[in-house]
């Protein structure tokens, strides 16, 4: 009980600190911009693409909200612990360390899951896109795998910018991958071949595919791989980031500073 | 002749700042994802005025996201090390120095701009033919006065409030979809269209590419630019006295940000 506890007031004071409570720090991230963005691609594909491009690009840019919040959140919260001089309390805690790593993620999803929204009601709205037929299970599993994949790369980023204090280059770096790998613009069959093998293993490839067969009306037979290694991902990015997290507190712990050099 | 001064020395200060790794590592990095999903719409893209809009849109895209992103970064480091009260009590003037700084971090965002031609000629080898030179030359001028113009509207309120951030990221955005920069502004909704024709920059980049493809004649880009200038000259005397409301407010409150 008092873990759970000691979890949400991670969680809760990890939000907080992202600005979130500011009304137009929340509107303009979760609102504004993925609205803005989608109809900026949306319209720039319509006009010279074709209308199925655009419904591809209405897709992708609505998911693009993900990492845009996310990483807004949680990239900035490991940078300003170091900036704030909070950092040393994790590292002199007796406490456990997995849950206050893992707590920071947590509500910063469900912004990420209203700014998809917002996108595409903005989509239907402005763009007369149509959700007719979107098998909403699957889209709504193949959004919590994205969500989760992104959350465990930014946890996996957050060690470095504790390092290099600029979370804003590091988070710029990891979306460049987001925006060309990922196939929420550039269809991943599209990609040169080294590119394209990469993709592979970028957070939000394999949830693309499964979520573009949700808004095909497609089931779950067919997509469970994707959900599979989207959630792997997942995983994988939450271990390294927890992995790398322990050894810059072991160095930090015996060095006296947070830099490796 | 002393406001001159204070302008070449904010403008300085502000290079200086953009000249740094991490100013230019900024600039790329911000622009790299742009610029190579432009070029696979290009390279997939049929000839004509849509493919051509994207291509001369997009450098100045590049250069209102970067400008706005900047201003806001830059005020947002001057409150967190202290710097911003002292331009405060200074008698320079908070619009000739934000102005400058607009003008450095614009002219800071020639070379991403750059990049993103490269990408995309690296990717499809694409160039379009200029029709007329001149008048391209003073397209571009106009476009690239109505980008700053247009960012240095919203200093003031990013001067003020204190999640300046917030204030950018409301902004850009809505610049970036309704200020004509990849398609023109009749494409958009009808409700959507009569914003964007408040923005300067909507007619500035409608001009170059009329100018560039010679679809339009020398009188109707000149009535087209006459209203863009007007435009700006409207939002500079707008941003001049929003500054001066910002600063007296700030002398009489004590109060930097809210």
């Amino acid at each position: 009980m008092n873990a759970a506890l000691n979890f949400g007031r991670l969680a809760f004071f990890s939000y907080r600190a992202a600005s979130w409570s500011d009304p137009l720090s929340y509107g303009a991230n979760v609102i504004i911009r993925p609205l803005c963005i989608m109809l900026l691609f949306a319209m720039t594909a319509r006009v010279s693409l074709g209308t199925a491009v655009a419904e591809s690009f209405v897709i992708g840019s609505a998911c693009f909200a993900i990492p845009w919040v996310i990483r807004g959140g949680l990239l900035s919260g490991f940078e300003e612990e170091r900036w704030a001089g909070t950092m040393p309390v994790h590292i002199t805690s007796t406490g456990g360390r997995l849950l206050p790593f893992l707590s920071r993620g947590i509500l910063h999803a469900p912004n990420a899951l209203v700014a998809i929204t917002c996108s595409i009601a903005g989509a239907v709205l402005f763009l007369d896109y149509s959700v007719v037929g979107l098998n909403w299970l699957l889209a709504g599993v193949a959004l919590l795998c994205m969500v989760a994949s992104v959350t465990g790369l930014c946890l996996a980023l957050g060690t470095f910018c504790i390092v290099l204090r600029n979370s804003i280059f590091i988070g710029n770096t990891a979306m460049v991958f987001f925006l060309t790998l990922s196939g929420g613009y550039i269809p991943r069959e599209d990609l040169p071949g080294v590119a394209r093998a990469v993709s592979g293993v970028v957070p939000m490839a394999h949830g693309f595919e499964a979520l573009r067969a949700a808004f095909r009306g497609e089931g779950f037979a067919g997509n469970w791989t994707h959900l599979g290694a989207e959630a792997a991902i997942a995983v994988a990015c939450t271990a390294i980031g927890y992995t790398l997290f322990r050894v810059l507190e072991r160095v930090a712990a015996r060095s006296g500073r947070y830099d490796l050099t | 002749m002393s406001y001159l001064r204070v302008f070449r020395m904010a403008f300085v200060m502000e290079w200086k700042e953009m000249l740094s790794m991490d100013g230019i590592m900024f600039s790329f990095v911000s622009t790299l994802g742009t610029g190579i999903i432009t070029a696979w719409i290009l390279s997939n893209a049929p000839a004509g005025e849509a493919r051509d809009h994207i291509y001369f849109g997009t450098p100045f895209l590049a250069i209102w996201v970067q400008g706005m992103s900047r201003t806001g970064l830059v005020l947002q480091r001057e409150v967190w090390q202290g710097t911003l009260e002292l331009m405060v009590p200074s008698r320079s003037p908070l619009f000739v120095v934000m102005a400058s700084r607009a003008v450095a971090i614009a002219t800071a965002g020639l070379p991403p701009a750059a990049l993103i031609l490269g990408i995309i000629y690296a990717a499809t080898g694409y160039v379009p033919a200029i029709a007329s030179a001149g008048l391209f030359a003073v397209g571009c001028g106009v476009a690239l006065v109505a980008v700053v113009a247009t960012s240095l509207l919203f200093s003031p309120l990013i001067f003020i409030y204190a999640q300046k951030s917030a204030v950018l990221n409301a902004v850009w955005p809505v610049g970036a979809a309704l200020g004509g920069f990849l398609y023109a502004p009749e494409r958009l909704p009808a409700g959507l269209e009569v914003l964007a024709r408040l923005l300067p920059t909507s007619w500035a980049i409608e001009a170059l590419v009329g100018a560039a493809r010679g679809t339009e004649s020398g009188a109707s880009l000149a009535l087209v630019w006459a209203i863009a200038l007007t435009a700006v000259i409207g939002m500079v005397m707008l941003t001049a006295w929003l500054f001066v409301v910002a600063e007296r407010r700030i002398r009489v409150t004590g109060m930097l940000a809210r």
